[in-house]
């Protein structure tokens, strides 16, 4: 077993700066409502002099226009399963080490990723393009890759372990502040010159388990790997949800991107993770006053590539702006697909559209919207314009084989049919027209209520134009002009 | 020395006045033969824009282009048509042998237009894409110089239909085509690469019937009386 611990110090403070506004000081104050005491402070904040664990009070005399927000350990837990589910995209062994951190069992994934040292590097370098700092710790255990994770956050010299037989001269001078044991168990065992997990070691195990429990004994035993640590593995979902929500109003939807940005990323994780791709996901802006407006992207096969999620998106807030200003928002998608990576190949395989057509057919619709860009199928219908049926591009089915007409048709129609003046009873379209061939006639209708009765023909006007006419022979109304032989 | 200048004069970017050059690249064949020889590509020419100057509409501008959107369809390479001023009347395409399930209708305005047509052109995944000029605000010349790069990027014939009035304006196509009705459909080659052509070609789109009937004087229409059965006959199965 090989370990991997991503430990995100402050973790609700990472949530907050997600949105990509960290100038500002800010803090997250814990603690009972009347007395808050700060939980973790930003960089800004701490240029001021503010320090988790003072009082809130406190901290706003040092510093002027400091923004405090509440810890919510609700969304702490909600953006570690999002986490968790962007990383099982690296090994199917997922655990959430509650309200810190992510613990993955990777042995059986490292051949997959072609070592150790590649894996980790993706891993810190996509957790930081979702907007995440993580503390990365490795060991044979996963109590000693927690601790090794916790380590380096504190400032202490990177270390891994790969070997069980080496981790406990690994652990020895790790200090035993680092497991979360009671306070005061750390103070009593530092007066009495216990510092380090070597130290510990030294110590006869009957006598430190009648001092101080058990349980202590079992979590040293544990980080050394001499009793069993088995973890809950983590379950990803069916769908996809993640949001950030912003601490100042947006209203230009270019700074949207960003965030979005980090949003989409972690959906191509967690896509990648379950082998699937989407075929449309919807992006809700939260307005104040608890508003929300949605837009919907779909595409025309499954997708799960973030960077042309990005430029789709971009495309659709460039033609749509937001209808207010933004607080939030959230990136849901409900239906996978399976994914298959298609090669952009020069020939595609026959049958097959390419994977640029795809891609044309998404961009048009993104800018222009879904109603703009469209399919033609014919409809047994004798009337022409109801012959005529718009599909959309994305929806694959085969075009329906129906009866060519025997008489000619036009290759342009008409939306609605357009009167035509007459001569002493020769219709007119910029100059007499000659009829040259016709009369078809077309009636049609009479059982759905919107019957027709028209004779049609071809008509050729002076300038050498060919026509597509009809008498309506039901009204006496005259001549109308209904398509054009282009 | 004969020999050797017959070498150099094959190269195709070199032409003699007064013949048509050969270019490597083969064009996508328009299905009229006296037309094929006449273009450098012997057919459309693919990855380059080409206008079509067109006074006025119903003078068999499209059916020019059916027989190579049917080659294209039914290789399974899409064609996108771009603001078509009218809605395509989808049996009288598919009787023209063009397969529906590889046409995309786009509809855009102003500016949008010209984007459509450009991301179609370059993307790479379409065989030809046709552009029809709105009437309000022209394209200018880097208009037309953007729209034959992207052609050029994705290797795309891009037609482009423009009013007649624009043929004197400058033009970054390649190929101009000048459309006229005398009866049949007279193409006029206004530009090409190498020399001009000084006749237009005529090609006959329509069934011979209805110019036996237009060219008839007698013209003059049915009576108001409902039509006899019998003169449906005027269509030929």
């Amino acid at each position: 077993m090989l370990w991997i611990a991503l430990h995100l110090p402050a973790l609700s403070l990472q949530i907050a700066q997600r949105a990509g506004c960290e100038a500002r000081p800010l803090v997250i104050s814990d603690g009972p409502c009347a007395r808050p005491i700060v939980f973790a402070a930003n960089a800004a904040a701490r240029e001021w002099g503010v320090k988790p664990g003072m009082p809130v009070a406190a901290a706003r005399a040092r510093a002027r226009e400091l923004l405090t927000l509440q810890r919510e350990p609700n969304r702490e837990a909600h953006a570690l399963e999002s986490l968790a589910g962007w990383a099982y995209q690296f090994t199917p062994c997922v655990a959430i080490q509650p309200a810190q951190g992510l613990l993955l069992e990777v042995e059986s994934a490292l051949r997959l990723h072609r070592g150790l040292a590649r894996v980790l590097a993706r891993i810190r370098e996509e957790a930081w393009e979702l907007g995440y700092h993580t503390a990365i710790g490795v060991a044979p255990t996963p109590a000693a890759a927690w601790l090794f994770a916790k380590a380096r956050h504190a400032g202490r010299v990177p270390r891994t372990c790969t070997d069980l037989v080496q981790l406990p001269e690994r652990l020895r001078d790790i200090p035993l502040a680092l497991f979360d044991w009671p306070p005061d168990v750390i103070r009593t065992l530092a007066a009495l010159g216990v510092i380090h997990i070597g130290h510990c070691l030294a110590l006869p195990r009957d006598g430190f388990a009648r001092r101080f429990g058990e349980a202590l004994l079992g979590d040293l035993d544990r980080a050394l790997g001499t009793v069993p640590d088995p973890r809950p593995y983590f379950a990803p979902p069916e769908r996809f949800a993640s949001g950030i929500e912003f601490d100042f109003e947006v209203t230009d939807a270019t700074a949207l991107l960003f965030p979005l940005t980090r949003l989409l990323k972690e959906l191509e994780g967690f896509l990648r993770g379950r082998g699937a791709g989407v075929q449309a996901w919807s992006l809700t802006l939260a307005h104040a006053g608890r508003r929300t407006s949605r837009i919907t992207l779909g595409f025309a096969a499954p997708e799960r590539d973030a960077g042309r999620f990005t430029a789709l998106a971009r495309e659709r807030l460039n033609r749509v702006a937001p209808p207010a200003p933004v607080i939030g928002i959230r990136i849901e998608a409900d239906q996978l697909f399976p994914y298959a990576a298609r090669s952009a190949s020069w020939l595609p395989e026959p049958g097959q559209p390419s994977s640029e057509w795809l891609h044309l057919i998404d961009k048009l619709t993104a800018r222009l919207g879904e109603e703009k860009a469209y399919r033609l199928q014919s409809h047994e219908d004798h009337r022409p314009e109801r012959s005529v049926r718009r599909v959309s591009p994305k929806h694959r089915d085969r075009t329906p084989a129906v009866a060519l007409p025997r008489a000619p048709r036009p290759l342009w129609l008409l939306a609605l049919p357009r009167s035509l003046l007459t001569e002493s009873g020769h219709p007119l379209c910029q100059g007499r027209l000659h009829l040259i061939a016709g009369p078809e006639r077309i009636e049609a209708g009479w059982w759905d209520g919107e019957p027709i009765g028209r004779d049609y023909y071809v008509a050729r006007n002076p300038h050498g134009e060919t026509l597509w006419v009809y008498r309506d022979h039901r009204s006496a109304a005259g001549w109308y002009l209904h398509g054009i032989f282009a | 020395m004969g020999r050797a200048l017959d070498h150099v004069l094959r190269n195709p970017a070199i032409w003699r006045g007064g013949e048509v050059p050969r270019t490597g690249r083969r064009g996508i064949p328009t299905g009229y033969e006296p037309l094929d020889q006449a273009l450098p590509e012997q057919g459309w020419p693919p990855g380059a824009l080409t206008e079509i100057l067109v006074r006025d509409q119903g003078i068999g501008e499209l059916s020019l282009l059916t027989p190579a959107l049917r080659y294209l369809t039914e290789a399974g390479r899409p064609v996108v048509l771009v603001a078509p001023p009218y809605l395509p009347f989808a049996r009288a395409w598919e009787a023209a042998g063009v397969k529906l399930e590889h046409l995309l209708i786009v509809e855009a305005d102003g500016t949008e237009r010209l984007w459509a047509a450009e991301q179609a052109s370059c993307s790479g995944g379409c065989g030809m894409v046709l552009v029809w000029e709105g009437a309000r605000k022209g394209l200018d010349y880097r208009a037309l110089q953007r729209l034959n790069l992207a052609a050029d990027r994705g290797a795309a014939a891009c037609v482009l239909y423009r009013p007649a009035h624009t043929g004197s304006a400058l033009s970054a196509a390649p190929l101009r085509l000048s459309l006229s009705a005398a009866g049949e459909l007279a193409v006029s080659i206004l530009k090409r690469r190498g020399a001009p052509l000084p006749t237009p070609i005529r090609i006959d789109l329509y069934p011979a019937h209805w110019r036996a009937r237009a060219s008839s004087t007698n013209s003059c229409p049915v009576s108001t009386a409902a039509p006899a059965a019998a003169s449906l006959q005027a269509f030929p199965g």
